[in-house]
């Protein structure tokens, strides 16, 4: 296997998970946005499972930042690897 | 929002639209995956930095995106608990009805939402368009049941306003049976009917396999 072909294989593959980070942005946005609907339709409930919702809701929208940014900070790194060959 | 119908049918919209994501964060979740298994066959015996950075990142993100789905399907649990509990019978559908649609109707892929969004306007724009149109349309659709059924039985007083966010909802389930309990029952039923909440039965069954599986949280 040449460098050029370990090169380009490691681009096509970093620019797979590029993409896969931008369509986590979009999740995180349509998380957010769902979870406002739901506090916004159950305003001034107090009910158990809309606490839990939101709560849930919430920290899926943590998880979903978080995963954004180790797969762009992964994608740097492996360009910077490929950049280096 | 403060007909009770209005109230379920935002509820089970959202619902189904955390399905969605939850789908599509599963979707991104194999392509990452399977990118990394690529990348690491690639760099296979390689020690540099980079290169153990970037597979280590990956990996991590993989895991943080299970949490993500995981926490998704609790919130929309409990999204149909709290459904369930001010409108008895409102949400979900069974697991067989579920899964024949889920083999009918395809998620939609994250790349195309993506493609999509860079066509024309803003990303969020199109991806609220095509993830709430359902929901939308079953709200519309909930409002015009309860107008007809309001035309139909001359009662046109406001009777059929059953419940609203700011009181107590649960009033709604202890009122002796009238016409506006009656009203309630046929617009939920128009509801489950128009939301189709194909995604709900899916996550029911995949928590349960999840928790079967002993690995939930």
């Amino acid at each position: 296997v040449s460098v050029e072909q370990v090169r380009a294989e490691i681009a096509e593959t970093a620019d797979a998970v590029e993409r896969a980070a931008r369509v986590l942005g979009v999740l995180h946005s349509g998380v957010l946005e769902a979870a406002g609907r739901v506090g916004e339709t159950t305003r001034g409930t107090d009910h158990p499972a809309v606490a839990q919702a939101l709560t849930r809701l919430a920290e899926a929208a943590g998880e979903a930042r978080e995963a954004r940014s180790l797969l762009a900070e992964g994608v740097d790194h492996a360009r910077r690897f490929a950049g280096a060959l | 929002v403060g007909d009770l119908g209005e109230v379920v049918a935002a509820l089970l919209a959202a619902r189904d639209r955390i399905g969605r994501i939850a789908d599509e964060g599963r979707a991104s979740r194999g392509k990452i995956a399977e990118a990394a298994a690529r990348f690491e066959a690639v760099i296979r015996g390689s020690a540099d930095g980079n290169v153990l950075v970037a597979a280590d990142r990956w990996r991590r993100a993989e895991h943080h995106l299970d949490l993500m789905i995981g926490r998704l399907l609790t919130g929309a649990m409990a999204i149909d608990e709290y459904v369930r509990a001010i409108a008895p019978g409102a949400s979900g559908s069974s697991d067989v009805e579920a899964g024949r649609r889920e083999q009918a109707e395809p998620p939609v892929s994250g790349q195309r939402l993506l493609d999509e969004s860079q066509d024309a306007g803003t990303r969020m724009d199109r991806f609220q368009r095509l993830i709430t149109a359902k929901g939308d349309d079953a709200v519309d659709a909930t409002k015009s049941t309860a107008q007809a059924i309001r035309a139909l039985t001359h009662r046109d007083d406001g009777s059929a306003q059953v419940a609203h966010t700011e009181q107590p909802v649960f009033q709604a389930r202890v009122q002796p049976a009238s016409v506006p309990d009656l009203l309630t029952g046929v617009v939920t039923a128009a509801i489950v009917g128009v939301t189709g909440t194909r995604a709900f039965g899916r996550l029911i069954r995949r928590l349960r396999e999840r928790r079967e599986r002993g690995d939930d949280e």
